[in-house]
């Protein structure tokens, strides 16, 4: 249902008196995959990995520099005005941080219904039910329409974020770490509640997140990026059980683990020395190599390309020579 | 066009009032909403209200304020019912009575035309507090307009307006007013006029920094997302952001304002007679000083009132307006 | 609990008053720290967590917070009874903290170097005057000493180019970096006693992971005693000897870290766990209900009206700490015998 091919999103430096280009920030450089619908399919990464950009891409709040995305076979990445205005009423984001992505000085009631208003989904007297069924099925009180965020929990304000953007029904949601600043006991009534309006509205999930663990419970097809590019896309099982580029073991080590089985299930810890290079100056070769374990010779000056061993992807020098 | 504007003044007026939680007449409300009024929806508007107006009660300072602004409104508004000569403000002189010290008659005295002091005060209080206010009106007008523009569309605009901006603060609005009631007829009109050119500029910066920042927040971006046009974005998700501040603003320097546009109509510039103004009472009773203090003393006394009132009031909802946000 | 520890926290109960009443934040705490060990809090936000770290360094913002009851012994001084002055030197001396925002605590305008020299030279010093403070920059030999200090200080915390940083601003360090400095700056002056106030929460995974590793093998090596406050029950297993689950102002468990999840009892620590996503099976729906008002907290026990076995006892009175094994304490009448058949 959505196909991603050669995604880029460079952003322009400027510095200097006059502001000229300076340099480039290359957030996204060149990222493909393909989403089944109805599927979930997580982007797993740190900072400067690019996932939160694509995310961004996916809904249009940013334009992609150079790709496609195919959504339903038309390239919505170079939609403008009315096509792309209908394009976002299929595709919607729930953002990272409830407290931000609200307006605090607007009421719930007219948070949830701007989609409604903004793409005129029914009459306007239905418009009002409408929000109230949403209001119930994210379980929250129906007076909380007329409160300020403010009033609201963290887990609460998250649900009107989910209730806001699922309200229009769209076909694709992209979910930018929509637990992330939430407790770990509110996560999981979130995390649950997701699962169970997917399955309801028959919705594609794109998940944004850097907790693997919660990764595994909700995604189908995982995508590991590093530093704008995808290092490994592999089906959720596979991923977990046979990982395989250094990055994604590296990651998958440091889980926290709350008890021992779950530990023998995941790789030895692997200790990663250095910082995340900076999205600027992107080093020559595998992107990965300056930190990575098994680096070689050859890891430094040639990018190794994505290969395709059978529904698994790996972007490494040392899996293609069946190291 | 014009229906355009029509209902964007209507949604802005209706957006100030909803947000400050009071109940809005259904009729307004329907034609911009199209929800019916239902039993809810009042209930918790009022708990808003009911809830910033204790916070707001239990500060004494501020409610001496809105007690002496309401106080002096309702003296001028009423002037004509409950002044003891108002013809003394519109024109009659009693030559016999001038100069009377303050008695029974004329609690606050006569001046040198005979006219009661009390009286023209209390008409006076119309004149002041409503160009003051007409003043701001405009200027508000003006500079939030523009400070939203400049902010949000950025760039060239951006640069443009804020750069005009700058030319006219370095106006004093003094000078430009004087010259202006020189060049052109010296009565009220040109005086707000003159004083709007001087000052809508910083109300467009305060505006255009607050826009500028809250650009940047996530639920401008969801409001995108969405598929908002930028016009319903700066009027619909921005605009309720800068309430706040504007109203606390404007409410300030309505003191300022009104001391200013007495020190206009001291100079003689503004208002002209018979109508009375709180500077030119002061200005007419000067070379009668020191004996004959009452003159200029009282209306001097009621233009401390009103810019007080309006800072302890301006004061107070500033912090209404910040604890609602800190809660 | 025997006094000889470090820290100890005896009965600590913290009041909040603000316009809508008075929130008891922290009710009735017993904790203690012994000399050389690693002990989490952990709990979710709102329990009061950072509330206890902030008494216990004292800066606790005093108006609105107010210390009801009890008292924070260390090395047998009660801390809430100490002149404000002594207090600063024995903070200064003895108390290191790494916060979880590093940028809070770094000043924008200095270099790494003015900062460290200025906490190591001016710690536990109250009321340095200007003169003197300015005079310090012309002493050159106590300034080269601290340098050399610093920079071993910067390698043991494995700062590849410690010279570099020394010389940077806060801005132009990453994240991790900087939590590393501040974590040399808290060692710089070998303290006894260290809380960490979930430092490696803002990084990324594998940042974080350095941090929270550097930071075990330094306070290991040194015997430092750490009070480790997380929300996240994984760390906590990786890094504390003993662990204290708070809910809602007061603890509701207590262990050592292997006893505790081999047989964790309490219903909120259970939840807790269950809520956690793991690499298998499925995730639970969390725990029902919200964290409660404060200001008007149920009866009895907290945790009452979210908790799956809740009995009538539970909502007359709260439950106190019980040891069920050696070391295991649980605040829950399920597991006192008495009480479970009223």
């Amino acid at each position: 249902m959505l196909r991603v091919l050669d995604l880029k999103k460079y952003f322009p430096m400027t510095g200097g008196l006059l502001k000229r280009k300076i340099g480039e920030v290359k957030a996204v450089d060149g990222v493909s995959f393909d989403v089944m619908k109805s599927d979930t399919l997580a982007l797993v990464g740190e900072s400067g990995s690019g996932k939160t950009t694509v995310g961004k891409m996916l809904v249009r709040i940013l334009k992609p520099t150079s790709g496609s995305i195919f959504f339903a076979n038309e390239d919505i990445a170079k939609h403008e005005g009315d096509s792309l205005k209908n394009y976002r009423r299929m595709a919607q984001m729930v953002f990272q941080d409830p407290t931000s992505s609200l307006n605090p000085r607007r009421k719930i009631l007219d948070i949830v219904i701007d989609p409604l208003n903004v793409h005129k989904i029914g009459l306007k007297s239905e418009r009002y039910e409408m929000v109230t069924r949403m209001m119930d099925r994210v379980e929250l009180p129906r007076d909380f329409l007329y409160r300020y965020p403010h009033s609201l929990s963290g887990g609460q304000k998250q649900r009107v974020g989910i209730a806001r953007a699922v309200i229009m029904n769209p076909a694709l949601v992209v979910l930018d770490e929509p637990t992330a600043s939430l407790d770990v006991s509110v996560q999981a009534n979130i995390v649950s509640l997701l699962k169970e309006i997917q399955k309801e509205y028959g919705l594609t999930y794109v998940f944004i997140s850097h907790n693997l663990s919660l990764v595994r419970n909700i995604a189908d097809w995982v995508t590991v990026m590093y530093l704008g590019r995808a290092m490994e896309m592999a089906p959720t099982e596979q991923l977990f059980t046979k990982p395989m580029h250094p990055y994604t073991i590296a990651l998958l080590s440091v889980v926290p683990t709350v008890s021992e089985e779950e530990e023998k299930l995941l790789p030895e810890r692997v200790r990663l020395e250095g910082e995340i290079p900076s999205s600027v100056r992107i080093p020559k070769g595998c992107r990965f190599a300056s930190r990575c374990p098994k680096a070689h010779e050859r890891c430094s000056s040639d990018e190794p390309p994505l290969v395709d061993l059978g529904g698994h992807f790996v972007r490494c020098h040392q899996i293609e020579e069946g190291a | 066009m014009v229906q355009r504007s029509l209902q964007l003044r209507r949604y802005m007026t209706a957006s100030f009032f909803r947000l400050a939680g009071i109940p809005i007449r259904g009729t307004i409300k329907k034609s911009l909403r199209g929800i019916s009024v239902l039993e809810g929806p009042q209930k918790y508007r009022l708990e808003g209200w009911k809830r910033a107006t204790s916070r707001f009660r239990r500060n004494p300072l501020s409610t001496t304020g809105l007690v002496i602004v309401i106080g002096l409104v309702l003296m001028g508004l009423l002037a004509d019912y409950i002044a003891p000569y108002p013809m003394d403000a519109k024109g009659r002189v009693d030559f016999i009575n001038k100069l009377l010290p303050p008695s029974l008659e004329h609690p606050f005295g006569t001046d040198e035309a005979g006219r009661d002091v009390l009286s023209r005060i209390m008409f006076g209080a119309r004149i002041d507090i409503s160009s003051a206010v007409t003043v701001q009106l405009l200027v508000t007008f003006v500079g939030v307009v523009l400070g939203m523009v400049a902010g949000y569309v950025g760039g060239k605009t951006n640069v443009i307006i804020m750069r005009t901006a700058d030319v006219f603060i370095t106006i004093p609005p003094l000078v430009l007013a004087l010259a202006a009631t020189t060049a052109f007829t010296p009565d009220i009109t040109t005086a707000i006029l003159a004083v709007t050119i001087a000052w809508w500029p910083w109300y467009a910066r305060l505006v255009q920094s607050v826009v500028l920042s809250v650009k940047e927040e996530q639920f401008i971006e969801a409001s995108r997302a969405i598929g908002k046009s930028p016009l319903s974005i700066v009027f619909g998700d921005i605009f309720p952001n800068i309430v706040s501040v504007v109203t606390v603003k404007f409410t300030l320097d309505i003191g300022f304002v009104i001391l200013f546009m007495a020190s206009l109509s001291f100079l003689g510039l503004g208002v002209q007679p018979p109508t009375p103004a709180w500077g030119t009472m002061i200005s007419e009773g000067k070379s009668y000083l020191p004996e004959r203090w009452w003159m200029s003393a009282f209306p001097g006394i009621f233009i401390l009132l009103a810019v007080i009132g309006f800072s302890l009031l301006g004061d107070g909802l500033r912090d209404a307006f910040d604890v609602q946000l800190e809660e | 609990m025997n006094t000889s520890n470090l820290l100890t926290i005896r009965d600590l109960t913290i009041d909040f008053t603000t316009y809508d009443g008075t929130a008891r934040v922290v009710d009735d705490l017993d904790l203690y720290v012994d000399r050389g060990e690693i002990v989490s809090l952990v709990g979710e936000s709102g329990c009061g967590k950072t509330v206890t770290a902030k008494a216990v360094l004292g800066i606790l913002p005093m108006p609105p917070g107010k210390i009801a009851e009890g008292e924070i012994l260390f090395r047998g001084q009660d801390l809430l009874k100490t002149k404000d002055k002594d207090l600063q030197v024995l903070r200064g001396k003895e108390f290191g903290f790494v916060p979880q925002d590093p940028m809070t605590f770094l000043n924008p305008i200095f270099t790494i170097e003015t900062q460290m020299f200025d906490m190591y030279t001016f710690r536990g010093s109250p009321d340095v005057d200007p003169l003197q403070y300015l005079r310090s920059f012309r002493d050159s030999r106590r300034r080269a000493d601290t340098v050399q200090r610093a920079l071993d200080m910067l390698r043991r915390v494995n700062i590849p180019d410690p010279d570099r940083v020394l010389r940077s601003y806060p801005v132009e360090l990453s994240g991790g970096m900087r939590q590393r400095v501040l974590i040399a700056m808290a060692l710089m002056s070998r303290p006894s006693f260290m809380i960490a106030d979930e430092p490696a929460t803002a990084l990324d995974v594998s940042i974080g992971e350095q941090i929270n590793e550097v930071l075990e093998t330094r306070v290991r090596e040194e015997g430092i005693s750490v009070l480790y406050i997380t929300h996240d029950l994984g760390v906590a297993r990786r890094l504390s000897d003993r662990i204290y689950v708070m809910y809602a102002g007061h603890i509701v468990e207590t262990a050592s870290t292997q006893e505790l999840f081999k047989g964790p009892k309490h219903p909120y620590t259970l939840g807790l766990l269950k809520s956690v996503p793991k690499i298998y099976g499925e995730i639970s729906r969390g725990i029902e209900g919200v964290i409660p008002d404060y200001y008007n907290p149920p009866p009895g026990c907290r945790f009452h009206p979210r908790c799956p076995h809740a009995m009538p006892v539970c909502r007359r009175e709260r439950p106190a700490l019980r040891e069920i094994r050696a070391g295991h304490r649980v605040a829950c009448y399920l597991y006192s015998e008495e009480k479970k058949n009223e």
